[in-house]
């Protein structure tokens, strides 16, 4: 039987399946999926808490190997982890079509209230890309301990507006002339129709809160301030992160192989991130027992 | 419908999936035992929700007509834990090699005993489809029926060798691609002559004549080798199960849009129990145009009709398709 050349190991320190539990959280009318990584190490008890949002709905597919790793990462490096499909996105039920920023919002809400449950601990929240918006959002209201941020967007219109590009070139691929190109995408959503974008239905709603809804720093609210926050950029060692191409289809012919990274290196990030989250949760834990 | 998250060990990996409780509403009782349930495992490298969620939503779509419904993270992959290799390439060739084929047998076996099922159809797309295919051709899985979703012929190129046993066949002696491409090649150039004979003399252009292109056509097919990326034990798995009385439904992107080769090898197999329906204006993914429904629509209405016992009506038909008919295919020989 062949098998792959396998490197970069996600199973971190080879834990069995049971350091991980994944279930169902009911949100409304739907269930919310999560998974809890049980914190390794000799002071599981008290363990600090990481709570990782994202990636955004139509780069799941294609981010979820190194998110997944990343949380594994961090549950041997000694934090509970938990980390979420936002309802109608992967796991989770729900309607595409009906769920926008404001719901996924509350998602995140209801995940910290369900560790709060479980004994309140020191709680970093983590934001990938265009989920980034929402979990600075939270943190802004006065969730969280910690706040870090990967490649978050300057604002949620810029999101889409970027998003909308792989549309036009699905478009393109299909030559699908009569589209009418992006300003036609946008008065659709902009009359309440929804648009499939990426194999993700985006709905009016979406489109409608994405107008007010811009990357706000901790710096500049009132609960955000004195609370640890980081943003880190493609330039900081993210781009491996994101290394990986969105590659849908197998390369034919007698072509060249391509190397597309799908389980590169990421331990030099992994490593600093952590590293600062211990930090950050050092000096919260301080600064409450002072 | 209830989702579940579902962690079974399965040849000594630990994997995770999601199990779509049926409605059952409409069911009868008695025949609960006799309803099939579907596994789809994952589309390549993607999670077992699939590119756009497409596998989640379709899995929903038919649990609510009344079909369990599992979708698994296979090693390493989604949440499953496991080892990887370092590129999307070397991975994708391990599936084309069947490096998934045994453990989603296993995983059949186990869903079927745990839940009492009459049996497990095997799905995917892409590498799934593949898997599907060595699992049931090569690892006894025993599915009642198949549901494969753009398979793809062809070996995915890597710069190592994969271990193993390769798939490739001969190279062809001419270079030229597929077979379809070769014979296209040889009626273009053809017309092509005699066309440009035609406007030296100033004559009228008329249509190559007939007997000019049937012989094209039978140099071709006498002479025809499979490229040298063919995936050929996996050519050789399809048609073997393509003619057996295993039920299978093969949604593909149409002609036009998908690779030549890959429908040469369905159109040539002899189908004995196959759907081949190819759906217009969408991708290799399926999740523009419409693919995405069409997909819902077609899975629904063919497990319905091979595997009814639930109590709900049909869906309406989706837009007529373009259906491949079962013909006895020349032979392809091989240097």
């Amino acid at each position: 039987m062949p098998s792959p050349r396998t490197v970069n190991s996600s199973s971190g320190s080879r834990r069995e399946l049971e350091a991980e539990t994944a279930d169902f959280l009911d949100v409304g009318r739907e269930q919310l999926y999560y998974v809890l990584h049980a914190a390794q190490g000799s002071k599981v008890a008290a363990a600090p808490r990481v709570l990782l949002v994202g990636p955004f709905a139509s780069d799941r597919s294609h981010q979820y190997i190194a998110w997944v790793r990343w949380a594994r990462f961090l549950a041997n490096a000694g934090f509970e982890v938990m980390r979420f499909d936002g309802r109608g996105t992967g796991e989770s039920s729900g309607q595409q079509s009906e769920v926008s920023f404001s719901t996924w919002l509350e998602d995140i809400e209801a995940c910290v209230a369900w560790l709060d449950q479980r004994g309140k601990r020191p709680l970093t929240i983590h934001g990938l890309g265009g989920a980034g918006l929402n979990a600075c959002r939270v943190f802004n209201r006065g969730l969280g301990d910690a706040l870090l941020l990967w490649a978050p967007p300057e604002s949620a219109r810029d999101l889409l507006m970027g998003l909308l590009r792989r549309r036009l070139a699905a478009d393109m691929a299909l030559g699908a002339s009569k589209s009418g190109g992006r300003d036609a995408y946008v008065a659709q959503l902009e009359a309440g129709v929804s648009v499939e974008v990426d194999g993700f239905e985006w709905s009016p709603a979406l489109w409608r809160e994405s107008k007010d809804l811009r990357l706000t720093l901790p710096d500049a609210t009132e609960s955000g301030k004195a609370r640890p926050y980081k943003v880190v950029g493609m330039e900081d060692g993210l781009a491996r992160f994101y290394a990986g191409e969105r590659v849908g289809a197998p390369q034919r012919g007698r072509a060249a192989a391509k190397r597309t990274p799908l389980n590169p290196d990421l331990s030099d990030l992994f490593s600093k991130n952590a590293d600062w989250i211990r930090e950050s949760m050092a000096a919260v834990k301080a600064e409450k027992t002072s | 419908m209830r989702r579940h998250v579902v962690q079974v060990r399965v040849m000594g990996k630990p994997l995770v999936g999601t199990y779509h409780e049926p409605s059952l509403s409409m069911l009868e009782p008695t025949r609960t035992a006799e309803i099939p349930g579907v596994l789809f495992v994952n589309f390549g490298q993607t999670p077992r929700a699939g590119w756009g969620d497409l596998t989640a939503q379709v899995a929903t779509r038919l649990a609510s007509a009344g079909y369990p419904v599992f979708r698994f993270d296979l090693p390493g992959l989604g949440d499953s834990p496991g080892d990887l290799p370092e590129t999307i390439e070397a991975y994708w060739r391990y599936v084309q090699e069947g490096g998934e084929g045994e453990i989603t047998a296993a995983l059949s076996h186990e869903l079927r005993r745990r839940y009492n099922l009459s049996g497990v159809i095997l799905g995917g797309l892409c590498g799934g489809a593949i898997t599907a295919i060595f699992a049931a051709a090569e690892h006894q899985a025993a599915p009642p029926g198949l549901i494969l979703l753009e398979p793809v012929f062809s070996l995915t190129p890597v710069d190592e060798p994969a271990a193993g046993s390769g798939g490739a066949a001969t190279a062809s002696p001419r270079g030229l691609g597929s077979v379809k491409a070769m014979v296209g090649q040889t009626l273009r150039n053809g017309r092509e002559q005699i066309t440009t004979s035609a406007r030296k003399a100033g004559k009228v252009i008329l249509p190559a004549p007939i007997f000019t292109m049937a012989k094209a056509v039978r140099s071709c097919v006498r002479s025809a080798r499979l490229p040298a990326d063919a995936n050929v034990r996996l050519i050789t798995a399809y048609r073997k199960l393509a003619a057996s009385p295993v039920p299978m439904l093969v949604l593909t992107v149409t002609t036009s849009r998908g690779n030549p080769f890959d429908h040469d090898i369905l159109r040539h197999a002899k189908h004995r129990a196959v759907t081949w329906i190819e759906i217009p204006e969408t991708n290799h993914m399926f999740v523009i145009g419409g693919g995405r429904k069409a997909v819902g629509n077609h899975m629904e209405n063919w497990l319905r009709s091979r595997f009814p016992g639930v109590g709900r009506p049909h869906h309406p038909q989706a837009t007529a398709p373009a259906v491949s008919v079962a013909e006895e295919a020349p032979k392809l020989a091989r240097a």
